[in-house]
């Protein structure tokens, strides 16, 4: 933690790094041409042998896949019909790619895993399975109403299917469509998940004005029994989600640790646990368990906290280098249009770019695609700092409105008031 | 490509396919991608073009042509540059199937120059010097882009070009591989019609507007049917103060809309909600008693005002795009109006001649006047309380 009475003195050594950073920022642009217009850039090497790239794990998993399909497509049948086998097999690539872009993150992945999807031959209908993959991208490219729309047509065909009814809620969660949740968890009670469902109902409890009892519920049921590692992590999950909107800290900590403990690999609670330890002082604590983490590079939103965490902990030294490459793949995002991940852009100008103007327009598009409280929280913080009252109204109209308790949204609608 | 809030989850399989049910079933047990990573995976084109001759260069990020055309010979897991080199001609033969310029329907000659490597935030990158020519007069100058694409669904090309002096930048997807590179209509009119349609549908869910209006219009024609005017009357004077009370309502909306979604003013919803709300019970009650008089269109400017915040509201929820924000604005307005006109052009001929004979004319007051007073009642203590 930073010690009392130092502050001022970090906040002046971090705003003159970030002007140094951007100075050099500048420099490093001019000379790379990361903004891919003007620059004549780029180097002939001096020899064969020179490595010019080292190849990212999951690159060369992709790459291997792609020879081994071209393989197969040349030893396909030639009148273009499609076997039985052939299904399997391209079923095994889906499936094998898709796995590698859940496991790393991997946009290729992600993307390779699409153009898979949508190669399934035409005449044949789409097993559930593959459609299951096809949601998830789908979520995965915040096209939530075409998810939930995937979901549905595979719960008509298999009303049963658990993983469409966990993923129904959880879609409908993040784009706020909280009216449709109730149905929804009353589906997987329904269908015989009895804890999957409490979890759902804690969810849409812990948005709509009865998190109190909805964190009370979870951690009964933690506390109830021996449950199965994925739905104990479920549940240690919602329930620091829960703890972290109402200002119980030691819960909220409690409950990260204990789901990190079931599943160190999970980035969703990474995020939210260095987050928690930023949003309470705890910059340090924040900056030691990022930099135990192996996975800083398939998650900028990781490496956006990290750099956070060491400015506030007075690491300077370690944080501008990163926060020059962060800048340099922000812009890059940026260039994206449309599809630029607008969340992680709020984020870094609000964090690290001291741009509130350009972080509550991000934020504001984001938020018109997913309505998380992490989410409605990043446009709260830019709105209040950039001054844009039309955004807090709507803020305080959607909090009216679904009865979300959260002692940060409560506290930045408050000071904003009139 | 994007961060996701949810704690997305891996699906499970079908029960068919056996192979993946282990797999799936180990993935539910450790759900771990939960937010995604954002390595590039963009490539850029660079074009300026003047007159006929075409200058560019393509960059290319080296991880993706090797997925694409496979460069990593050995299987070591790096690239050399002499192992680009020996790639060359199937790099040649890859982008130049897939980067194409057309003037009309001729082909331009674009060949590429010696590459050079550059580091950029995505990664190493190659870089591919273009040249060549294009007909002018054989058409209009067409891009197409179709790298990575079939292997690779997020893949963008990030396109800029310098056309005769004027720059624009475009993102190629997979939905969008063809560019017609003419005067920039920035899609206008697409805009436009996508903002008229939610402006229309906006007005015909929005019930309390419709209610409003309806007990508005309603309240004109029993106003003129008090009057006791003839039939040629009812309908002339009916006409003529329906176009007085529409054109106040909309002027009046109009303002506030474009107010309240420039961030001129701003309401909290909560206080225009139950305005537009008590603007309902208060013409409910016009209806069972004439508080109007020869106001109507009076009354309907100052409610018009609350309703215009209103439709604001439903505009911010809406995807405007900020560049065409006035289009935006100009095409939900016009839906708006068109909504509305819909309305007033089915409900008027109506309610005169509903209110034709004095005892439908009462019991048809008295109801509407009832439920719709009622009703907004009921929303102002809903949205008030």
């Amino acid at each position: 933690m930073t010690p009392p009475g130092s502050n001022g003195m970090v906040r002046t050594a971090r705003l003159t790094l970030r002007s140094l950073g951007t100075v050099l920022l500048i420099l490093a642009l001019q000379d790379s041409g990361a903004a891919g217009a003007e620059s004549a850039g780029g180097y002939v090497p001096l020899s064969d042998d020179e490595v010019v790239a080292v190849l990212p794990e999951a690159v060369v998993a992709l790459a291997n896949q792609a020879r081994r399909r071209i393989a197969a497509d040349n030893a396909s049948t030639p009148d273009g019909a499609v076997s039985a086998d052939e299904r399997a097999l391209l079923w095994q690539k889906i499936l094998a790619v898709y796995n590698l872009a859940v496991g790393e993150g991997s946009p290729r992945a992600y993307g390779q895993a699409l153009a898979l999807v949508e190669s399934w031959p035409g005449s044949d209908p789409l097993p559930v399975a593959v459609r299951l993959v096809r949601a998830d991208i789908l979520q995965h490219n915040h096209q939530f109403d075409a998810a939930l729309e995937e979901l549905q047509e595979i719960l008509a065909v298999d009303p049963g299917n658990s993983r469409a009814l966990q993923m129904q809620p959880q879609v409908s969660l993040v784009a706020g469509h909280l009216d449709l949740v109730a149905d929804q968890c009353q589906q997987l009670t329904a269908a015989g998940y009895a804890i999957l469902a409490l979890n759902c109902r804690a969810q849409l409890n812990g948005l709509t004005g009865n998190a109190q009892r909805a964190l009370q519920q979870v951690e009964a049921a933690l506390a109830a029994g021996r449950l199965p590692r994925a739905l104990s992590f479920e549940l240690h999950v919602t329930a620091a989600d829960i703890a972290r909107r109402l200002n119980a800290s030691p819960v909220a900590i409690g409950h990260y640790r204990g789901a990190l403990r079931l599943n160190p690999d999970s980035r969703y609670v990474a995020i939210g646990y260095a987050a928690h330890l930023l949003e309470q002082g705890q910059a340090a604590d924040a900056a030691r368990f990022l930099q135990t983490r192996g996975d800083l590079d398939n998650s900028l939103e990781l490496e956006i906290l990290r750099v956070r965490a060491l400015l506030d902990s007075g690491q300077s030294q370690q944080a501008w280098p990163a926060l020059a490459a962060l800048e340099r793949k922000i812009q890059a995002l940026a260039q994206r249009g449309a599809d630029q991940p607008h969340k992680l852009i709020a984020l870094y100008a609000l964090e690290l770019a001291d741009d509130p103007q350009q972080a509550h327009d991000a934020a504001l598009a984001n938020w018109m695609v997913q309505k998380d409280p992490s989410d409605t929280l990043v446009l709260a913080r830019s709105a209040a700092a950039s001054g844009h009252h039309s955004s807090l109204a709507r803020l305080a109209g959607w909090r009216t409105r679904t009865g979300l308790q959260d002692y940060r949204l409560d506290a930045i609608l408050a000071e904003a008031a009139p | 490509m994007n961060t996701v809030s949810p704690r997305s989850r891996r699906p499970r399989t079908d029960r068919h396919f056996s192979t993946g049910l282990l797999l799936m079933l180990l993935s539910v047990v450790f759900a771990v991608s939960d937010a995604q990573a954002h390595s590039l995976n963009d490539s850029y084109l660079d074009l300026t073009v003047v007159d006929a001759s075409v200058d560019g260069r393509l960059k290319v990020g080296i991880a993706d042509l090797e997925i694409a055309v496979g460069l990593d010979d050995n299987g070591d897991g790096t690239v050399t540059w002499g192992e680009i080199r020996q790639a060359g001609e199937r790099i040649d033969a890859y982008w130049q199937a897939g980067l194409r310029l057309h003037n009309g329907e001729r082909s331009c000659v674009i060949d590429g120059g010696a590459y050079r490597v550059e580091q950029l935030a995505g990664g190493p990158y190659l870089v591919i010097p273009l040249q060549g020519s294009c007909d002018p007069s054989a058409g209009a100058l067409a891009l197409h882009y179709d790298l990575f694409f079939d292997d690779d669904r997020s893949h963008r090309g990030i396109v800029a070009i310098d056309r005769d002096g004027t720059l624009s930048s475009h993102v190629m997807a997979p939905q969008r591989r063809s560019l017609v590179l003419e005067a920039d209509a920035a899609g206008f009119m697409p805009t436009l019609t996508e903002f008229v349609g939610e402006g229309v549908w906006h007005i015909w869910i929005g019930i309390d507007h419709i209610l409003f209006l309806v007990a508005m219009l309603l309240g004109v024609v029993l106003h003129q049917r008090r009057g006791g005017q003839s039939a040629a009357g009812i309908w002339r004077a009916s006409g003529m103060e329906t176009v007085k009370l529409v054109t106040a309502f909309t002027l009046a909306h109009s303002i506030t809309l474009v107010l309240a979604s420039t961030g001129q003013v701003s309401l909290p919803p909560r206080l225009v909600e139950s305005a537009i709300a008590l603007s309902v019970v208060v013409s409910g009650i016009n209806i069972l008693v004439p508080i109007f008089g020869r106001r109507h269109w009076k009354i309907a400017f100052a409610f018009g005002l609350v309703h215009g915040f209103g439709f604001a509201n439903v505009l911010s929820d809406l995807d405007m795009p900020v560049s065409q924000f006035a289009v935006s604005l100009l095409g939900f307005n016009l839906g708006v109006e068109t909504g509305q006109l819909a309305i007033v052009l089915v409900a008027v001929p109506l309610l005169v001649v509903l209110t034709g004979k004095p005892r439908v004319r009462r019991i048809s007051s008295l109801v509407s006047g009832l439920a719709i007073a009622q009703v907004g009642l009921l929303w102002l203590v809903e949205r008030g309380f």
